[in-house]
């Protein structure tokens, strides 16, 4: 019986293999639910593979579909198509708005009133109107919410001044969440606690999302009520209510979510703009770049995503619309350790012997300056980038608001200064004992590997008693490091939240902030600059504080500021429409504009 | 009444397996430290601020038997956890992938075996002729073909130079359209049985068409070591006295080889083949992810580079079961193939 079946099998397939070479390649006009395209020789659109709908191919997956828990790129570019905000950005600028769920806002003169007129005549994707009160609510409950590792911080700190519902126990009054938040008539108020220059941009990014408040509370979230608040902050990973279902009233409802394969969406033809261009969106994880590669040029997905080490490979490819130069609003840096922890195995001796380094070897200033005249540049951004960057003068780079094109306070490779400043470190002790520490990255990270490699031939050539050693780690193991202080130097870049300069400076430089914060670093100085820094809403007063901010980065050289990686975006050649805007979380930036045609 | 207690021994011995690797896992975990395990909760560098608040919530700090303790007690009311990777509850998760693997085990599997043991007891047979010159070269070639080169490759000559022909993943956009729409009942997620089941035959050749790739890729370089068994245990089979004595009966030479001598040659093929199916089962990672056929295995791998750790024990616990359950069945096929072997006649 088995037997028979096996071999059965095996004919099936032996069969449909010389089956398949007779097939035509594209099967076709199978979907009933599309009018076949009229084929005629002079339809330029004739050849579109799928022209009703749009697919990428990418790669990682949305943490969940719920906009007040998701803080990844991937979960924000699904809420984005599905959940609409009152305010958008306006074209490629990150510091300019559009209405949209809001027709208009004010803002009081003291920076601590925003209110905003919600748009009448639009439904959710499930038939309900949306309503001020809905607006309230949405912002409420994600506070309520407030998921420990999520991005609700972003309306705690405007709004309540703290950063969580936990900061007190067991957790703030209900009252002071619903507070923040009020419906006025056909208006919603947010009442900051002070004035915070970028709560627009918050407002406009994933997590200002709109909900319907009927439907939540049917789908068992808040009910307004205390019980239920306690019951649902914090909740444990995925268990939102509405980790997997979505209703918003954005250009897409959800049709399908298989997680870690595809996500898929369909057209809301009620969309108040007007219908989307595609009937769907299908965004597939392909972890495997040569099979993201392939389906590209076949065009079985008009966008793939392409790594920055891939970009030479590419160059010529046919059929392809490939845009270039696009700013990402990412750095990568070094940060040096001012105090590294007795345990770390990666300072040789601990002594300044010449086998090792002290753990408090980065607080000599010469040191930092030294390191940062003898890391080359050039050759990091065309090594490691193709060529494909720009060094960054400051912790606010181009992207963010506050970024300013003139500054000067770059170091440069220099090899003569490097030795200058090494020549006094310590009294004169680096120079004349050398030294020996490791630095370490992570696998798989080609960019930062070379920026060792760079460091390393750079102290060398100036002394070869500088010794640098290498070590490759796992990502968690290397965050460990980072955290404790067992690392003397480590390499991480930083996402933006929201693109304003605060959004940069805090990780960078404030001694409470991430970076900063495992560096050990504190600059009195910079932590009052940044303080009144989003507190001002004069914004010639906040440009001259982060000009400072970077001029102090300057002199005080905490890290090694490497550098600003350009984007580039590579989708078929029918895929027309695309703006591209670094604050949106979607690689595609905004999908509803995008259409697929070659007229 | 011998068998049924056979069968009840064997599967008793599931609790010390599974308890077991369990034991072994959570031992392993120490060698990580809290912070290590929460990198897994940290997708955006801005959620770093929030990694001790990770550690308290998840208890990734508690002592270790704490931590043992804790989920098995969570097991025992039915709840295996949450797959960070893939963001489902992990019984879910390994419900979902497994169909694509199963799908790719059922071709792959028969394919292997039955092509080995025909290739290597034909090439036993012309020991030394070209039939088995040409079949020992192939095996060399195939045993030592990386999968991803053979799985790249084959991608890009089938789906790249062909356009389209034979592409990756498990259905085209059109037929994941219509499998996922209400018309089309899922019986069991195999997508070419579903396809049968609901007497959809587009989806049936779309499912075919889309595993002809991944189904050669595991048969070319799992099939070499089963067709080299076979050939050897063939030879020292027809070494054997008893052979000598078919063949001096005047029996012909087909039925000394494919009935006398094949039947003892077969058993420690089928010892492999169990652990082979076992295997393929358990995922085979490159594949899936050169395929982009997502199942088991690359669910699997994912989770264990994150250190996803609810996942990465109830594959362990999946595994454990699959394996004893395929020696199981081995073992009662023993005794079918040859009759010296009897259940229970040695501890086994």
């Amino acid at each position: 019986m088995k037997h028979r079946w096996r071999t059965r099998a095996g004919l099936v397939l032996a069969s449909i293999l010389a089956l398949a070479m007779f097939l035509p390649a594209c099967s076709g006009d199978t979907d009933p639910t599309t009018a076949p395209p009229t084929t005629t020789a002079a339809d330029p659109d004739a050849n579109i593979k799928n022209p009703e709908s749009f697919i990428m191919a990418t790669i990682g997956y949305p943490d969940s579909l719920d906009p007040a828990y998701g803080y990844d790129t991937a979960s924000g570019e699904s809420v984005q198509l599905v959940y609409d905000t009152l305010l958008t950005f306006k074209g490629a600028s990150t510091t300019e708005f559009l209405p949209a769920l809001a027709t208009e806002w004010t803002i009081s003169a003291d920076g601590k009133t925003y209110r905003f007129h919600i748009r009448t005549g639009v439904k959710f994707h499930n038939g309900n109107d949306l309503t001020p009160s809905d607006v309230e609510y949405s912002f409420e409950r994600g506070m309520v919410q407030d998921y420990g590792a999520g991005p609700q911080w972003m309306f705690f700190e405007p709004l309540l001044g703290g950063y969580s519902s936990r900061d007190i126990e067991p957790r703030i009054p209900l009252q002071q969440i619903t507070d923040a938040v009020q419906v006025d008539g056909e208006w919603v108020q947010f009442n900051l606690i002070a004035p915070y220059a970028p709560f627009l941009q918050i407002l406009a990014g994933p997590w200002g999302g709109i909900v319907d408040k009927e439907w939540c509370v049917q789908n068992g979230d808040w009910d307004g009520s205390e019980a239920s608040y306690a019951a649902l902050n914090d909740p444990d990973a995925g268990a939102s209510p509405l980790q997997a279902i979505m209703n918003g009233t954005g250009p897409f409802k959800l049709e399908r979510w298989d997680p870690g394969v595809e996500i898929s969406f369909v057209r809301y033809d009620a969309y108040w703009q007007g219908p989307a261009n595609f009937e769907r969106v299908i965004i597939k994880t392909v972890d495997e770049w040569s099979t993201r590669k392939l389906m590209l040029q076949n065009g079985d997905v008009d966008y793939a995503y392409v790594p920055a080490t891939n970009f030479a490979e590419m160059e010529g490819a046919t059929g392809l619309t490939i845009i270039k130069n696009l700013p990402t609003v990412t750095v990568d840096s070094f940060f040096f350790q001012m105090s590294i922890s007795p345990q770390s195995t990666m300072v040789g001796s601990g002594k300044l012997d010449g086998a090792g380094i002290p753990l408090d070897f980065f607080t000599d200033i010469n040191v930092r300056k030294g390191f940062s005249h003898a890391f080359d540049f050039g050759t990091y951004l065309q090594d490691a980038l193709s060529g494909q960057g720009v060094q960054a003068a400051s912790p606010v780079i181009n992207g963010l608001s506050y970024y300013n094109p003139n500054l000067t306070t770059k170091y440069n490779y220099d090899l003569v200064k490097a030795r200058e400043y090494l020549q006094a470190a310590w009294g004169g002790q680096v120079w004349e004992k050398g030294f020996t520490l490791t630095l370490a990255y992570n696998s798989g990270n080609l960019p930062r590997k070379l920026a060792c490699e760079i460091l390393q031939a750079g102290l060398f050539a100036i002394n070869p008693l500088f010794k640098v050693n290498i070590q490759v780690m796992q990502w968690p193991t290397l965050l460990r490091g980072m955290y404790t202080g067992l690392l003397p130097a480590f390499q991480i870049g930083w996402l933006p939240d929201f693109t304003d300069a605060h959004n940069f400076v805090v990780p960078f430089m404030h001694s409470q902030g991430t970076f900063s914060g495992w560096q050990n670093y504190n600059n009195p100085e910079a932590d009052a600059l940044i303080a009144e820094g989003i507190s001002s809403i004069d914004p010639q007063v906040r440009q001259q504080i982060y000009d400072q901010l970077a001029q102090i980065y300057y002199d005080d050289a905490p890290g090694i500021l490497l550098a600003q990686p350009l984007g580039q975006r590579y989708f078929k050649d029918w895929i027309q429409g695309f703006v591209y805007n670094p604050a949106l979380p979607s690689q595609m930036c905004n999908i509803y504009l995008l259409s697929k045609t070659y007229k | 009444m011998e068998f049924r207690s056979y069968l009840v021994r064997r599967l008793a011995m599931l609790v010390p397996v599974l308890f077991g690797v369990t034991v072994l896992i959570f031992l392993l975990l120490q060698l990580f430290s809290p912070i290590e395990r929460a990198a897994l909760y940290v997708k955006n560098p801005a959620q770093f601020q929030h990694i001790d608040e990770i550690i308290a919530q998840y208890g990734l700090d508690a002592p270790i038997w704490n931590q043992y303790i804790t989920w098995m007690n969570e097991i025992f009311h039915g709840n295996f956890g949450w797959s960070r990777v893939v963001s489902l509850p992990v019984t879910e998760a390994i419900g979902k992938f497994l169909p694509a693997t199963v799908e790719l085990a059922l071709f792959a599997t028969p394919l292997i075996i039955i092509g080995g043991i025909f290739f290597g007891s034909k090439a036993a047979a012309n020991k030394d002729k070209f039939f088995d010159h040409a079949t020992r070269f192939g095996a060399i070639i195939g045993w030592s073909l990386p999968t991803f080169w053979l799985g790249l490759v084959l991608l890009m000559v089938f789906y790249g130079y062909f356009n389209g022909l034979l592409p990756p993943e498990r259905l085209s956009t059109e037929m994941s359209i219509v499998v996922n729409s209400s018309e089309f009942v899922r019986y069991t997620g195999i997508n070419f049985l579903d396809g049968i089941m609901n007497g959809n035959w587009q989806v049936f050749w779309d499912s075919i068409r889309h595993m002809i790739l991944p189904v050669i890729t595991l048969t070319v370089v799992n099939i070499a070591f089963i067709m080299r068994l076979m050939r050897s245990s063939m030879l020292e089979a027809l070494g054997k006295g008893y052979i000598t004595t078919a063949r001096a009966k005047g029996l012909t030479e087909n039925i000394v080889v494919n009935v006398h001598a094949r039947r003892n040659a077969l058993i420690p093929v089928l010892t492999i083949s169990g652990f082979l199916f076992a295997s393929i089962v358990n995922g085979v990672v490159i594949t899936e992810t050169i395929f982009n056929y997502k199942g088991l295995g690359w669910w699997a791998w994912q989770s264990a580079v994150q250190i996803d750790i609810p996942s990465i024990l109830a594959f362990a616990l999946f595994n454990g079961v699959l394996f004893v359950v395929t020696n199981t069945v081995v073992d009662l096929l023993y005794a079918r193939i040859d009759p010296r072997i009897r259940v229970g006649g040695k501890a086994s």
